[in-house]
């Protein structure tokens, strides 16, 4: 049986190479004629493949495609190791949580049909953040509120410096667990209701007992204080 | 990585309008402003970034939070070592807390409030919330322990001390690999490949989904499965720090292995033998050969036989029991083309790799086919098949049928309810014999004392999901074990199983056959939900269900 990781160390391509050159292996049972194979394998070395993509090869399609629980692995694995970024670039063009996580789930959906087009020498992060940008413009567009999302090329910019950036960012997020416990309990509980819960400011104030004006306020003086805690603790190397 | 800039440099203009944007109250001239002041520098579209990133932060970290509970902590972000545990689910699995003697669950499944719906297409499997509240279950006091009464039973003897070992010599082979399993040595992970020599103190991560072969020192032979950790000692030694492990020494005579878990310590003298273990428990299975024991908390020693199993565990009864071997054939619909526009679908995929672990970590080695690729010789060797949901009307059913799967004298744990009236556990009509709804999930355990029940007991319990999620229901004969059903609907029944023979709607039980609904949505890697999994399948290995403290305090 023609082993796929064989031939993709053989051969140098990536599997959108293979779904590209409609190359599958459909024929459960069957191994790939060596002839068929030599001849495929001549026309990748010529480089031709792109000109004469109709050459398939007959296999064994358990064996030589990655299986079906492969390519779901691989992708959770690179999805969950990222989730996080994509999340974040999403939260920053669309900043209440509802909204976000309706943009991330849609755009997790295609990641994952579109998984067959992701080339895996290519950047994840960026690839998915290109995705998730299709959607924020089509989710705004259908909201009516196109207006309130930042231009094309300020979009892009913002993706590009996100993606450069990751690292960094990721440590604020690390930095942030800490500096969350340093809140005074009722403002932790606030916060808990604002984003945990994901409770609209004028739902919350009315819990509260509050004006919506002053929960805004204060909201903001929480938002100002884990940020400063954050690059303090950043600055001093405190992020572990 | 970049040096955080002095904020100082920021104007006030351009904090308040990202406050604003934060807080939704951006006005149409304000995001003009904004983006103007945005394409000014990247000094500022730096400090965009940070704002959001901790504005995102919080969202992400306080996904499952409740009202009464104090803020979760967010999981460190952007560290691949996640891979193995998901930053996703970290937060949603219950945290350790100290034990109490009541029933209690952590705040993260007591709370009906999970990261509702969304952040993660990945988690919709886990997020609808096991809402738990009212749910109870046997504790610790209620059940005595069952007292080691068989004579395998004894105090653990001393170790003879370990000859010195040289750490540079290679002490196992890397011999198959699937997906990406990663080695971590000296502190540096990188991939492994097939081939590659594994040194002492080596660490190997399999990620969910994959596996790894080896071969170890002596020709003994091991098999990693999916979301395992597996560190490897000096000599003929190792550590199961999590997951799945398989060891066939048989016919070997170059000495015992040694294997750490957790929980226990096993000696293995020429055996073939499978090793789960999860939190809190390890089980052991052994289908050749012996095996001694011992529990790491009191020293306390079993000796597994040849086609007996061990769960080992804190306050459980190590004695072997009869255990079924052979293979755990898992038959999932998890196909791209199933996949392309329901969402629940997805949720799906994910639940059954779950499941699936679940398995492995119950010590069966499992064979996973799709609907598709199922065939007859498939069931070859199976001591059980778990047949996970499907999309109805594509020719699934008929093929069961075709493949003469209702007549097979193997145990079936169904988990699809269309599949119900093929295998005959009900009637074949929808809406009276079996049927799908929405709604919320509370539900009556009707026979608590019976094993399928998982040591869940009382009534108006929620143990599947919350709010208006789908389910799904059966309506077996009078001869079946009817076990949990609808609180509202007391002829609706979520799990129910049939002896061999029972006569069932349609003929008699040729094995043993389980009817559970598990909802792929409401169910996360460490729901409690899944020891209903655990107990169909530990009946229908005719295994004694361990006396258990439950996991999940």
């Amino acid at each position: 049986m023609l082993e796929w990781a064989a031939v993709a160390a053989y051969f140098p391509i990536s599997s959108r190479f293979f779904h590209k050159n409609r190359i599958f292996f459909d024929c459960p049972g069957q191994k790939p004629p060596a002839a068929t194979i030599r001849r495929w394998a001549e026309a990748c070395r010529r480089g031709n493949m792109d000109q004469n993509p109709s050459i398939d090869i007959v296999g064994d399609g358990a064996g030589d495609q990655p299986s079906a629980a492969g390519q779901r692995d691989r992708f959770l694995g690179l999805f969950l190791a990222h989730q996080n970024r994509i999340f974040r670039f999403i939260v920053a063009v669309v900043p209440r949580g509802v909204e976000a996580e309706e943009v991330f789930q849609q755009t997790s959906l295609t990641l994952w049909q579109r998984w067959d087009e992701y080339d895996p020498q290519a950047d994840f992060t960026a690839w998915a953040c290109g995705i998730a940008r299709n959607h924020l413009r089509n989710y705004l567009r259908k909201k009516g509120n196109q207006q309130r999302l930042f231009s094309d090329d300020l979009l892009e910019q913002l993706s590009a410096l996100q993606v450069s950036k990751r690292s960094y960012l990721d440590e604020l997020q690390s930095a942030l667990s800490r500096c969350l416990e340093l809140l005074p309990a009722d403002r932790r509980r606030l916060v808990g209701l604002c984003y945990g819960e994901k409770r609209s400011i004028q739902d919350v104030a009315e819990r509260e007992g509050r004006s919506p004006n002053s929960l805004y306020k204060l909201m903001r003086k929480v938002r100002e204080t884990l940020y400063d805690c954050i690059m303090t603790a950043v600055r001093s190397g405190a992020t572990e | 990585m970049s040096e955080p800039h002095r904020t100082d440099a920021v104007p006030e203009e351009l904090r308040s309008l990202v406050e604003e944007h934060c807080a939704g109250t951006l006005s149409d001239e304000g995001n003009v402003r904004l983006e103007s002041l945005l394409r000014e520098s990247e000094l500022y579209q730096t400090y965009f970034l940070e704002v959001m990133a901790v504005h995102a932060g919080l969202y992400w970290s306080l996904r499952d939070q409740s009202p009464a509970s104090t803020p979760t902590l967010p999981a460190p972000v952007g560290d691949d070592s996640h891979l193995g545990t998901p930053a996703l689910l970290e937060g949603l699995l219950p945290a350790a807390e100290p034990q109490t003697s009541a029933w209690t669950l952590p705040p993260s499944l007591r709370s009906g409030g999970w990261f509702s719906l969304g952040v993660a297409f990945l988690v919709a499997a886990c997020i609808s919330g096991v809402v738990l509240v009212s749910q109870q279950k046997r504790g610790p006091g209620e059940v005595p322990v069952a007292p080691i009464a068989r004579n395998q039973a004894r105090e653990v003897r001393p170790n003879e001390a370990p000859s010195p070992v040289d750490r540079s010599q290679a002490v196992a082979r890397v011999d198959k690999l699937e997906s990406q399993v990663l080695v971590e040595r000296a502190g540096a992970k990188k991939p492994a490949v097939v081939g590659m020599e594994l040194l002492a103190d080596d660490s190997l991560d399999v990620p969910g989904g994959g596996s790894a072969e080896l071969t170890l020192i002596g020709s003994a032979r091991a098999k990693l499965g999916p979301r395992t950790t597996f560190v490897l000692g000096p000599g003929r030694e190792g550590i199961l720090r999590e997951g799945f492990l398989q060891i066939d020494a048989s016919g070997r005579q170059e000495g015992s292995l040694a294997i750490e878990t957790p929980d226990a310590q096993a000696r293995v003298e020429g055996a073939r033998l499978a090793v789960g273990t999860s939190r809190k428990r390890t089980q052991i299975r052994v289908s050749e050969g012996r095996v001694i024991a011992s529990r790491r908390t009191d020293g306390i020693e079993v000796e597994i036989l040849e086609g007996y199993c061990s769960t080992i565990a804190r306050a459980s009864d190590p004695n072997p029991r009869p255990s079924g071997n052979g293979t755990a054939l898992f038959v999932v619909s998890s196909k791209a083309i199933y996949a392309h526009e329901d969402w629940e679908r997805f949720d799906q995929i994910l639940a059954e790799r779950i499941v699936g672990d679940r398995l492995w970590r119950s010590a069966m080695p499992v064979r996973v086919r799709t609907y598709d690729e199922l065939d007859v010789d498939d069931f070859d060797g199976c001591s059980l098949i778990v047949l996970s949901v499907f999309p109805f009307k594509v020719g699934i059913e008929e093929k069961l049928v075709a493949l003469k799967l209702p007549e097979l004298s193997t145990p079936i744990v169904c988990l699809e309810p269309a599949a119900f009236p093929i295998l005959g556990l009900t009637g074949p009509t929808r809406n009276v014999d079996f049927g799908f709804a929405n709604g919320p999930l509370v539900v009556d355990v009707a026979n608590p004392d019976h094993p399928l029940a998982a040591g869940f007991v009382g009534n108006s319990l929620k143990l599947f999901t919350y709010k208006k999620s789908p389910y799904a229901w059966g309506k077996p004969t009078s001869n079946a074990l009817s076990i949990v059903r609808l609180h509202k609907y007391p002829e609706r029944w979520l799990l129910f199983g049939y002896e061999q023979g029972a006569e069932m709607a349609k003929g008699k039980a040729p094995a043993r056959r389980v009817g559970l609904f598990m909802d792929p949505v409401g169910i996360d890697y460490d729901t409690p939900t899944l020891d209903l999994i655990d107990a169909s399948i530990d009946w229908c290995l005719d295994v004694v269900p361990p006396t258990m403290v439950p996991e999940y305090f």
